[in-house]
């Protein structure tokens, strides 16, 4: 990794002067106090209302017109031709005959938002949240739509917005990664770790797994069994003799960071570990979290430990409920929405709730979403292919307006029309709530000036009207 | 400029299909790309945008649509009645009902009156547009100034004079004596030499990518001879291990994976048959000592230096020169799958590999150069194009191959031919044996069933056959019961026709399965080569207006970049001879790219060969010798390199040869607890005063781990190692599929190489992923690096491994002598008498441990010793060279 001066600059015109024990090692000798990479806290550019992040990221694509946007319409001409042709993505729709929703519409909490039958406990919660009903993203396949939801940018190569918050933030707890991901231990996202990578940042922005079986870590625990103290002995003798190589280069910094990793690693099995020990939540908790039901145990548990992580001081936790795309109903709509809905509504309720009694969900966003929306055209007879027109997102705590929907889409929920949001105007605010300006936080990278939301192509701007 | 503006432009980029356009209010002057670009694109453009272009007609841009197709200009201004794309229009012949149904998504399906109306006032009116054919304009192609020509990287480097230096008996080679130049100027001097051990230790490390072994060490500490240190070096360049140990670093700089396509999931690898031929053909030409210009002219252009297409056979020499050219076939290409075959996507490829060209072998950002013109260095925006231009007839997007069907073979096709008729002769033989065996099987086995069918009750022989001749899913409940209860009955199993057989059936079979062995055994194979060639002619390259495929602007002729083109002899355009079935751009540019006055190919290529031995390049921005790149701190040094690198034949092996013979190569590298005055001065060692201590590479770590526990497999080339992706996110050698279970051991370098979801081990410790190519690694020291040393299954087991290796070589059995064989095998030396003592107490403590533990009491020695062994192997002694 080498720096120009227009990075150094940059770097330490932002505050990274600390020190931090996970470093990007430079070449040769770094003198101390220069400016380097790492996650120590930093300063943000203006007074945040946030802190942390949590991305509660539903692969597949949840359809809009079965969860958050009633459409009477739809109802009304259901098995009717639409007047519009859609943007087909698979085959299936060729008729392109109006499906309307199985699921019935009601009222929720003080605000009276609307919602579907199938979430009822994410229902009970809509006082707490900003429904967005106008996002619209670039592409109809999940892999290029899920990069882009996480990056941007449908081309893989760019950071994550986790890394981008991480690289602009550093992490506020040195014995846990700054960036968490925690998906289903069965089996990744279709863009599998393309949707946390740190792309052209410096590989300690990239997410960590972080799992709820066995070690949290991978290779946190020795893959054998290993008799107690035994481990012990060996850190000792290596500190031993890592001590005595090091006398010979006593100022070479990244020999200082690596013997520092193995004591890391020690506090980081015992945080860790601690983190993943349920046995001392109360029962409340646990049934907050649905973890006393087979059914909402899996996903409940991530939830419940994205709550514990960023109540640690972690970041952002990155959750997703299912391998490949659990929200991807081509046929059959009310039963595989009702499955999969039936696996997460509860814990996703009981994660806002439980950020709410504990006082944490004002300085932690919460943002619930897939990579893009469905079709109201029925595919193979019940189910919806992609759209990438429209698609509804939830904001949760963190600065946000409570109990709003904000933005339309059209009669049949195909497009979104009115206060439409892209991903880049997304990004821009959720980094504004942080702190941090989106035109602001740049890197330099093969000669251009990188940042998360290109402005200059995408126009972005922090969507204002939904901040409270 | 407007939000929504922005908007349709990042909507024109991401995808072929966009919103309809609003109606133009009725006074307002129409504007190809505002009005009449929204409709073609919904339309017309699936057939006539960018990609195979039907009656080679391209509705992108109004010039494309006036110089028209086949059947003439699409369009007469003024005159819709005489303009072709009007008329089909309107009698609805275009768009065709077969493409409606295929491509068109957005409603109205068909063009409606109001857009047939549109088009004919457009045409009315004269079909104005922004982009009317015109010469590139000066903001595409702004003339060079005096200045930028002047900036250092674009001067032929001359080959300075040798500067005085006072410290003469410093100086080993030409390299010392500038950097001493340099450091007496601050009054300071290298540092003493290493001592051979460590000189020995680092050599190894740099030339071969493993450490030599102690006897190796003692042989070269007591050889006195003055050529000792020389004649090592030249063995090492002469292993095959040089090849593998440095392939690796412009495998990553070509962006070389054996994948196709993104890459994206972690569970499907989309392996390509054939593609590590191009990484057997870098180490080959790394331990041959190919010159350097030669090697990147096969690369860039092999297709067209060898007559491959007229060969009767394939000599080595041709299938090399095709194996090449895969340097060009690394971009991640997805369109063996039908939905991602593409204009748009077809265009990245040819982008995404000019990018990759131009990082590596330039040193410049030129790809900023894509949407406009460089802000900071004169490439201008047409420069970039011309250099596309090169590309464009072998990668063409409006005349493809997919990725799976793009491939030549190891043999001609005149041989191919006659080994398909070879082997289907084979086949036939081997068919034709079969039969007969099984029609002598078959009469034998209809005698047992006979006699089994026999001893079934008469009433019931029938239903029972019946039964079981009647499919699974089909039968009825009675016959189920039958078959349950009587099918095992009448059931003949293969081993009892064996029995029956008699000994002229049996002799009979033999002697056929003689003839089906021999006819398999004669079948010859041929296999893919991932090559790059051309199949079509060069197409006119358009510039891209902001780079964005959908708006073609002025035709550029294939060129270089002016500000690099300062020979006396310019690059000229080849002109291809009439009956050429390839267009020589490219052999042109490698041509010029590697002659002996080229301002930057040898500048670039000698300073990432020093920035690896170095940590820091003299031009420290490695990828970057433009005007917001750093300044090479001893720029006389790396011209003199660059010159004495192009006037002794590109000769690669010398230049390596020459950097591990000088002083500051064989300096010393430890600083110890005082600062010296050189310290004090250059606390960076920018000036090199002392030999940098420098982590390994992600593939020598672990292949120095396989090297100390005795198990790794060195030899050459081949197909990659498979790997497996686990449910916990980690990736490892996949046994399962190894012919060779040795194989496992394998060097890195043949690990299977993907673009994300690298072998765990490598990847933690910084092997790049690749959207692209990667020119300069990352070298991190993370926290994940530590727990797989600690935690790991293959750390683990090579631990074991290694201690088992330390017991059986140790003789006496003696615990000082185990721990100093552990020693030598993992650093090449004898341990001090205080970590004798060390690792004694801690082998004594460990025993406790495990016995307490409740480990085997034959079992805890070893136990302990590995344990031993596994902390050696994380010791930062290990993860560096010193």
């Amino acid at each position: 990794m080498q720096f120009t001066r227009r990075q150094m600059l940059q770097l330490s015109g932002m505050g990274f002067g600390a020190l931090a024990l996970n470093c990007l090692e430079q070449q040769g000798v770094v003198r101390a106090g220069e400016p380097r990479i790492g996650l120590a806290p930093r300063e943000p550019h203006f007074e945040p209302r946030a802190r942390s992040v949590i991305m509660m990221m539903q692969n597949g694509g949840p359809s809009q017109m079965d969860l958050f946007d009633p459409k009477q319409t739809l109802q009304k001409l259901n098995g009717k031709a639409h007047s519009i042709k859609v943007e087909m993505f698979q085959p299936g729709s060729e008729q392109n005959v109006l499906l309307g929703s199985p699921f019935t519409f009601k009222p929720q909490g003080q605000c009276g938002t609307e919602m579907s039958d199938v979430i009822p406990h994410i229902g009970s919660v809509a006082d707490e949240l900003c429904v967005v009903r106008s996002m619209h993203t670039g592409h109809n396949n999940h892999t290029e739509g899920l990069i882009m939801f996480m990056t941007g940018k449908v081309f893989q190569g760019r950071p994550s917005f986790g890394s981008w918050i991480s690289y602009g933030l550093g992490t506020l707890n040195q014995n846990l990664p700054a960036y968490v991901v925690l998906r289903d231990p069965k089996g990744y996202n279709t863009s599998g770790t393309l949707t946390w990578n740190s792309g052209f940042l410096p590989s300690l922005y990239g997410g960590t797994e972080f799992s709820s079986e066995g070690a949290p870590v991978l290779n946190l625990n020795p893959a054998r069994k290993q008799h107690p103290g035994v481990q012990a002995e060996n850190l000792k003798l290596l500190a031993q003799l890592n001590r005595r190589h090091q006398k010979r280069f006593p100022r070479e910094s990244s020999l200082e960071t690596r013997i520092q990793n193995y004591e890391l690693a020690a506090r980081m099995q015992l945080e860790a570990s601690e983190l993943l020990d349920i046995s001392r939540e109360t029962e409340a908790t646990s049934k907050l979290y649905g973890l006393d039901n087979p059914t909402t145990r899996p996903y409940g548990l991530r939830c419940l430990l994205a709550r514990k992580l960023v109540e640690a001081g972690v970041r952002f936790v990155q959750v997703h409920p299912k391998p490949t795309q659990p929200w991807d109903s081509h046929s059959n709509t009310k039963s595989s929405l009702a499955g999969i809905c039936g696996e997460t509504d509860l814990p996703t309720a009981g994660l806002i709730k439980d950020l709410k009694q504990r006082g944490l969900l004002e300085e932690t966003i919460v943002v619930w979403s897939g990579e893009f929306g469905r079709l109201p055209v029925s595919q193979n007879g019940t189910g919806r292919d992609h759209n990438r027109n429209a698609f509804s997102l939830l904001l949760s705590g963190g600065g946000f307006k409570r109990g709003i929907t904000y933005g339309e889409t059209d009669e049949v929920g195909y497009k979104a029309v009115v206060n439409r949001v892209s991903m880049a105007d997304l990004h821009g605010t959720i980094l504004h709530q942080l702190g941090l300006n989106h035109e602001e936080l740049i890197y330099e990278n093969a000669g251009r000036d990188e940042t998360l939301t290109d402005v200059s192509l995408t126009g972005a701007s922090v969507v204002t009207d939904i901040l409270a | 400029m407007s939000r929504s503006y922005f908007l349709a432009i990042v909507l024109a980029v991401l995808c072929p299909v966009a919103v309809l356009p609003a109606e133009p209010a009725a006074e307002k002057p129409l504007l190809f790309e505002s009005d009449i670009a929204p409709v073609l694109r919904i339309y017309c453009w699936h057939c006539h945008g960018g990609g195979e272009l039907a009656a080679g007609l391209d509705l992108r841009s109004q010039p494309l649509i006036l110089a028209g197709g086949t059947h003439g200009p699409a369009v007469i201004p003024g005159d819709p009645e005489k303009s072709l794309l009007y008329q089909k229009v309107v009698q609805g012949e275009m768009p065709p009902e077969k493409s409606i149904q295929e491509h068109v998504v957005f409603s109205p399906i068909k063009p409606t009156p109001e857009h047939q109306q549109l088009l004919r006032r457009w045409i009315e009116e004269g079909a104005p547009a922004l982009y009317t054919d015109r010469p590139l304009n000066a903001s595409e192609d702004p003339p060079l100034t005096e200045e930028e020509r002047q900036w250092w990287a674009f001067q032929t480097p001359v080959r300075p004079a040798l500067p005085a230096i006072d410290a003469t008996e410093r100086a080993r080679t030409a390299i010392d004596q500038f950097l001493l130049a340099r450091m007496e100027k601050e009054k300071i001097s290298f540092s003493g030499d290493a001592d051979r051990a460590t000189l020995l230790q680092r050599v190894f490390m740099d030339l071969a990518g493993l450490p030599p072994s102690l006897e190796q060490i003692r042989d070269f500490e007591q050889d006195m001879d003055p050529m000792a240190f020389d004649r090592r070096v030249d063995q090492l360049l002469a292993s095959a291990a040089f090849g593998q140990r440095w392939a690796r670093r412009w495998l990553d700089a070509a962006g070389y994976t054996d994948v196709v396509g993104v890459d994206n999931d972690a569970s499907i690898i989309k392996y390509q048959e054939g593609k590590w031929r191009y990484r057997d053909y870098v180490v080959d030409a790394l331990n041959s000592n190919m010159p350097h210009d030669q090697f990147l002219r096969e690369q860039l252009a092999g297709d067209e230096l060898v007559d491959w297409r007229d060969a009767k056979e394939y000599t080595p020499e041709i299938r090399r020169h095709l194996v090449a050219t895969g340097f060009l076939r690394q971009a991640a290409d997805s369109t063996g799958e039908k939905e991602l075959n593409t204009a748009d996507i077809r265009t990245r490829i040819l982008l995404d590999t000019v990018q990759m060209v131009s990082s590596n072998l330039l040193g410049m950002t030129v790809h900023c150069a894509q949407c406009h013109t460089h802000k900071f260095d004169p490439i201008s925006h047409a420069d970039y194009y011309r250099m596309v231009a090169i590309f464009a007839p072998a990668i063409n997007p409006q005349k493809w191959k997919h990725v799976t069907i793009r491939h030549l073979n190891t043999v001609s096709e005149s041989e191919r031919a006659s080994i398909d008729a070879h082997n289907s002769e084979q086949k036939q033989q081997v068919d034709k044996a079969l039969a007969e065996i099984n029609s002598i099987r078959a009469s034998f086995r209809s005698g047992l069933l006979e006699k089994k069918r026999a001893m079934l009750p008469q009433q019931i022989r029938e239903d029972v056959q019946k039964a079981i001749e009647t499919a699974v899913d089909n039968r009825d409940e009675i016959q189920k019961y039958l078959v349950e209860k009587l099918g095992p009955l009448v059931k003949v199993e293969e081993a009892e026709v064996d029995g029956a057989l008699d000994e002229a059936a049996q002799r009979r079979i033999a002697e056929l399965g003689e003839v089906q062995r021999l006819a398999e055994a004669a079948k010859k194979q041929y296999e893919p080569i991932t090559a790059l060639w051309e199949f079509s002619s060069a197409p006119a390259q358009h510039l891209f207006l902001r780079g964005e495929f959908e708006k073609p602007g002025p035709v550029v002729s294939p060129g270089v970049i002016r500000v690099m083109d300062r020979g006396e002899k310019p690059f000229v355009i080849p002109t291809a001879g009439k009956d050429s079935l390839t267009s020589g751009y490219r052999r042109a540019f490698a041509e010029w790219l590697t002659r002996p006055d080229h301002p930057l190919t040898a500048r670039v290529y000698v300073n990432r060969v020093w920035q690896r031995y170095f940590g820091r390049g003299i031009v420290p921005t490695t990828d970057n010798f433009g005007t917001s790149g750093m300044l090479p701190s001893h720029p006389k040094l790396l011209d003199w390199l660059a010159r004495d690198f192009v006037d002794n034949g590109w000769n690669v092996k010398r230049l390596h040869r020459m950097i591990v013979s000088s002083t500051v190569y064989r300096q010393a590298s430890d600083t110890g607890p005082e600062v010296s005055e050189a310290e004090r001065i250059d606390p960076q060692n920018v000036l090199l005063w002392r030999m940098p201590l420098r982590r390994l590479e992600s593939e020598i770590i672990r292949d120095r781990v396989l090297h100390a526990s005795g198990m790794l497999e060195d030899r050459l080339g081949g197909p990659p190692v498979p790997v497996l992706p686990r449910a916990d996110s980690s990736v490892v050698i996949d046994t399962s599929k190894l012919t060779r279970k040795a194989d496992q051991y394998r060097r890195s370098i043949y690990v299977l190489a993907r673009r994300n979801y690298h072998l765990s081990q490598l990847d933690v410790f910084d092997q790049p992923v690749l959207p692209l190519n990667c020119t300069n690694r990352n070298t991190s020291a993370v926290v994940q690096q530590s727990l797989i040393m600690l935690n790991s299954e293959f750390i683990l087991d090579q631990a074991g491994i290694l201690a088992d290796r330390v017991s059986r070589e140790v003789a006496s059995g003696s615990q000082e002598d185990q721990i100093g064989r552990a020693f030598q095998l993992t650093f090449s030396r004898q341990p001090a008498a205080e970590e004798v003592q060390w690792c004694g107490d801690f082998l004594a403590r460990q025993v406790e441990r495990l016995t307490a533990g409740g480990e085997q009491p034959t079992a805890v020695e070893q136990a302990a010793l590995a344990n031993l062994c596994q902390m050696l192997l994380n010791t930062n002694e290990f993860l560096y060279v010193r």
